[in-house]
């Protein structure tokens, strides 16, 4: 206890100097400025950690943009010509719809499937446990190595295993990753393959806070499973599903590791993405102030992607 | 609340349901039973078709010959069975080293993300100083900055720390300082300890105890089960972590598996490269497996917070 | 503020950051030591890969037997090569070696960033220097400064595989000559044995490699420098247009280009080797010791001349060895050391030329693989009579390669922003291999857009 003590000791001759100060406000004051002081100790790991990697790059992000870095040369003050660059970029709005089409695609399996996953696993009577870690074993696997796994599985030609697989139904062989029309496509199985199992337990999660008393209740009244399903379950899991939602549709707008490592934006920038754009911008051509540039596009677009969304689900939301 | 509580545990979660969707009446109606029956057989071989095949298949291809591969692709069983690439890939590729940095890693961000959440949720839930409300809110900020989007001036700031001129890169420290800057965790642990009563803190102060005091004897070891769970997060996303480990470790000597693989991938024999995956699969399985049961109860926890 | 409290802080404030300051790399030293007694480390790029061990063993018996000479040098040997994506940002970060081994493309940006240090005080002092080639040092020299040595170099020509030919019913000892002989060759080879007629690569730039070499042929070429000194794209013509057009047909109407055209260099060796391939473009000098170590059988091995389309051209690189700017005068002097030790010496000086052809036939390793010389003509004759008897090199197989490197021109790779270049002329070379619906002259418009920009911000 000798800390406490030291403390205590250490304050006589404040408090000794304060005596002559009525009550309550001199031990307002000094509980305030103790706890401001050990507040600041406390929180000294996360104002260094928050403020040089969170704060300072965020500040620092708005200046990169109208500078030009290029880490040989001294950064100099650019104005608006890295947003001119960038728009004069044919790549720009190629990568905005290849963005987009893998959102749309991606969403398209990955919001129905996890759903109708999690609804029949919740009403496994026996196995629900084997269900949830087949179900997770995909998420578990590091992204890199689906990615790696999945880019041998979908070798070209007959010796490849999906084409393997369709060749067993008598379906042709598909290029896969080396065409410009299935690569996308096939970047979108990948990353739903590694990402729904978060997604099923999460909605797991949420069914099993369904009160059952709503579903007598819905019994009694006649309802069908279909109906209990429509009129009970989805509304009570409305918070979770659209928050879901939109966490998915921000991850997806900054994919990275499946074009990166799959197709290197390939075959003929077919997949190329805002986020690989990013990347070559800064580390392949040294040009960080135009990466910057994208970033801060980026972020405008996700910010206003996310107010409309909440805006739009404001009435639907049930929290 | 006593410290030894379930965080949260949601209404039904507890027993063991007696009834979802289907309540057993429900169950003995033969059409509802076949169709279900069936939906469910689907379901199951759907999630062995994709969950464990996969994965089988990858220990199959590990073990495998090139040539066999490419005669025999949808085999489970390799012909022959060459254990030996196993070792071989862990020598030639260098695993054992790639697998070190990852264990250092992750090993590393853990302790600092831990450290962060738990002295930052101690001081903004607790002591509650009065800038704290201006402290979270700044905290709460960066949850709106997806990480992607600061990316380049995190780079260019660990390349060059204003005040300290030091460069992070190609040291662990570039990849665990930066993993404390989770506002997520933060969170979590502020509102767990906003859950304690303030009663337990008063009556420790009228005993003498300091601020610190109160942290190590009486917050921490009630907060075992949150700290648990940011435990788990933060091992799972570093162990994932791709983007940021390539950027800033460009010494293939320091770099983690996901960044080396990728790089191996492309000199490399498919059979040797996919004995590389495997072992690089196994330390998050064994994990998951062995750990399934808090891991599935905290994602669904993390869901619902989040 | 209390006594003790204002310790705490204190504390709290400077244990961490001693604690980061000891973790830290104190800024870009290259990873080298320079202590004051002499003794130089230095760390070098070019250590064989792996996998092929008996290249590793002979490396590192090189390195023993240098660092034997010169007790106070030592050398840390890295297996990682250069790779279009990642080596910038490795010389960026600080984590680059210190003796650079780099293709002829790089050095002209490497110079101007002011990446690259100038090794003219030392460099001169080597005994072969004034013998090397002025093809290649015209790249690494700029008014009196030297800025690199080259390593090796090379010519693109047809490798082909000799049974595939045979089965075919093609004469394994004459290679088609032109595209057009290509194109019927590879046609036959498809049909008669299934396998990939014509290789062909278009990721990791090697696709804008291949159509900047294959364009050389019909006597194109990518840029064109202005009086003022400006560059522009020069590509936007006939040559590159037939180029594309015979990738369009021998991939949509011949199919003789095989299922996977998106690979790199290094996946081709590896289809080739395994027997899948008939013919495909590169240095063939380069990729025989691949190919032999990957299991390749040397009498399979055929390397003929670069087809042409009319211009008896051909592009030619090389690989060279640079030293880091970041390097101090010891350890520029050291790098250089090794570069005469490593690359030079078996050369110009014969016995241990004969020497090293021994160890590695020795090894298994193959000898008097045909090249294009670094030193003069009359000096590389001189190599091959001291090495003669060690040549476990099928060197008739390439008989007809050889024979081409006198007669045709070499022409350079681009000398500015190559690979940038190359990188913006792969999506082109993908979109006509992927797409049966490309549509050469808007690809080409849009590349020599793109290339133009590129170049502009080269003054």
């Amino acid at each position: 206890m000798t800390v406490t003590t030291d403390r205590l000791r250490g304050t006589t001759p404040v408090r000794a100097a304060q005596a002559a100060r009525p009550g309550p406000p001199r031990r307002r004051s000094l509980t305030r400025r103790r706890s401001a002081i050990a507040g600041l100790v406390f929180l000294l790991p996360t104002f260094v950690v928050f403020g040089y990697f969170a704060w300072w790059p965020i500040i620092q992000s708005a200046a990169l943009a109208f500078q030009q870095t290029d880490l040989v040369t001294a950064p100099e003050w650019v104005g608006w010509n890295n947003f001119e660059v960038l728009f004069s970029d044919p790549l720009l709005p190629r990568a905005a719809v290849n963005t987009l089409w893998f959102t749309v695609l991606s969403l398209a399996i990955g919001l129905p499937v996890p759903l109708v996953c999690a609804v029949l696993i919740s009403e496994l009577r026996r196995g629900g446990t084997v269900a949830r870690v087949l179900a997770y074993l995909p998420v578990v696997i590091p992204p890199v190595v689906s990615v790696l796994l999945w880019k041998v599985f979908f070798n070209p030609g007959e010796s490849g295993v999906v084409n393997s697989l369709l060749g067993l139904v008598g379906i042709d062989p598909l290029p896969w990753l080396q065409s410009p029309g299935t690569a996308m496509p096939s970047l979108v199985i990948v990353a739903t393959w590694s990402g729904a199992g978060t997604a099923i337990l999460i909605y797991l999660a949420a069914l099993t806070g369904v009160s059952t008393e709503l579903y007598e209740a819905a019994e009694l009244d006649g309802a069908s499973v279909w109906q209990r399903i429509v009129h009970i379950t989805l509304p009570q899991m409305r918070g979770v599903i659209l928050v879901l939602l939109l966490l998915q549709i921000i991850g997806a707008i900054q994919v990275f590791t499946e074009p990166y490592v799959m197709t290197d934006g390939g075959p003929a920038n077919a997949t190329v993405t805002i986020l690989l754009m990013i990347y070559r911008y800064a580390f392949l051509f040294g040009n960080y102030g135009v990466a910057t540039a994208l970033s801060l596009l980026l972020a405008v677009v996700l910010i206003i992607v996310s107010a409309v969304y909440l805006r739009l689900t404001r009435s639907w939301s049930t929290r | 609340m006593t410290a030894t509580t379930d965080t949260r545990p949601s209404r039904a979660a507890a027993q063991p349901r007696e009834r979802g969707i289907l309540s057993p009446f429900d169950w003995r109606r033969p059409r509802i039973l076949v169709g279900w029956r069936a939906m469910h057989i689907v379901l199951l071989i759907g999630l062995v078709a994709l969950g464990a095949v996969p994965l089988l298949w990858m220990l199959r291809a590990a073990i495998s010959s090139t040539t066999d591969l490419l005669q025999h692709p949808l085999s489970l069983v390799p012909s022959p069975a060459k254990w030996e690439n196993i070792p071989d890939a862990w020598n030639l590729l260098s695993i054992g080293q790639y697998l070190g940095n990852t264990v250092v890693l992750v090993g590393g961000s853990w302790i600092v993300q831990l450290l962060v959440s738990a002295t930052a949720g101690f001081a903004l839930a607790v002591i509650r100083p009065w800038y704290g409300r201006i402290v979270y809110g700044a905290i709460l900020l960066t949850l709106f900055v997806p990480g992607t989007v600061t990316l380049i001036a995190l780079y260019l700031t660990v390349l060059d720390l204003p005040l300290l001129h030091l460069s992070l890169t190609d040291t662990p420290w570039a990849v665990w300082l930066p993993a404390g800057a989770n506002a997520f965790t933060i969170l979590l642990v502020k509102q767990f300890f906003e859950d304690i009563p303030r009663d337990l803190f008063e009556a420790a102060q009228l005993d003498g105890a300091g601020w610190f005091t109160i942290f190590w004897r009486i917050v921490l070891p009630m907060s075992r089960p949150i700290l648990a769970v940011v435990s788990l997060l933060s091992i799972m996303t570093a162990w994932k972590e791709f983007l940021w480990p390539l950027i800033v470790l460009t010494d293939p000597e320091k770099q983690p598996l996901a960044v080396a693989l990728p790089r191996l991938a492309q000199a490399t024999d498919p059979a040797y490269l996919i004995a590389g995956l495997l072992i690089a699969s196994i330390p998050p399985i064994l994990i998951f497996l062995i750990f399934q049961r808090s891991i599935v109860k905290g994602i669904g926890f993390t869901g619902l917070k989040g | 503020m209390q006594q003790r409290t204002r310790r705490v802080i204190a504390a709290a404030v400077v244990v961490p950051a001693l604690a980061v300051m000891a973790g830290c790399s104190g800024g870009n030293g290259a990873g080298d030591a320079d202590s004051g007694d002499g003794k130089v480390t230095i760390t070098v790029m070019g250590k064989p890969a792996a996998t092929n061990t008996a290249a590793v063993e002979l490396f590192e018996r090189q390195v023993a037997e240098f660092e034997a000479a010169n007790p106070n040098i030592t050398i840390e040997a890295s297996d990682v090569p250069w790779d279009a994506k990642t080596f910038a940002t490795r010389l960026a970060g600080g984590s680059a070696p210190t003796l650079l081994r780099v293709p002829l493309t790089e050095p002209p940006a490497l110079i101007e960033r002011g990446q690259v240090a100038d090794i003219a005080s030392v460099a001169s002092k080597l005994d072969s220097f004034t013998d090397l080639n002025p093809r290649v040092m015209q790249f690494l020299e700029q008014g009196d400064a030297v800025y690199g040595i080259p390593e090796k170099s090379y010519a693109f020509g047809l490798v082909y595989n000799r049974d595939l030919f045979t089965q075919a019913g093609l004469d394994p000892d004459s290679p088609p000559q032109t595209w057009d002989e290509v194109r019927t060759a590879a046609k036959k080879i498809s049909d008669a044995t299934g396998k990939t007629g014509f290789g062909e690569i278009s990721t990791n730039n090697s696709g804008g490699w291949h159509l900047t070499g294959y364009d050389y042929t019909y006597g194109g070429k990518m840029i064109d420098q202005a009086a003022d000194g400006t560059w522009t794209a020069a590509f936007n013509d006939d040559a590159s247009r037939e180029v594309l057009q015979m990738w369009k047909e021998m991939r949509w109407t011949d199919d003789s280009l095989g299922d996977n055209v998106l690979g790199k260099q290094e996946d081709l060796v590896a289809e080739f080797t395994a027997g899948n391939v008939g013919m495909w473009v590169t240095a063939p000098p380069d990729v025989y010791p691949n190919y032999i170590a990957a299991g390749g059988k040397p009498e399979a091995f055929g390397a003929g001349p670069m087809p042409q389309g009319g211009a008896n051209a051909t592009l030619a690189g090389a690989t060279v060895l640079m030293v880091n700017a970041t390097a101090t005068e010891a350890e520029k002097e050291a790098a250089v050391k090794w570069i005469d030790w490593r690359a030079l010496r078996p050369n110009y000086d014969l016995a241990v030329a004969a020497e090293t052809a021994k160890a590695s036939a020795a090894d298994g390793l193959p000898v008097g693989v045909p090249v294009a010389p670094i030193f003069t003509a009359e000096a590389y004759a001189a190599y091959r009579d001291a090495i003669a008897e060690y040549v476990n090199v099928p060197v008739e197989n390439f008989a007809p390669y050889t024979a081409s490197l006198d007669k045709l021109e070499y022409v350079p790779e681009p000398a500015v922003a190559s690979q940038e270049i190359y990188a913006a002329l792969d999506p082109v070379v993908q979109s006509v291999l992927t797409d049966e619906n490309a549509d050469i002259d808007a690809l080409l418009n849009d590349a020599e857009q793109r290339v133009d920009q590129i170049l502009a911000q080269h003054k």
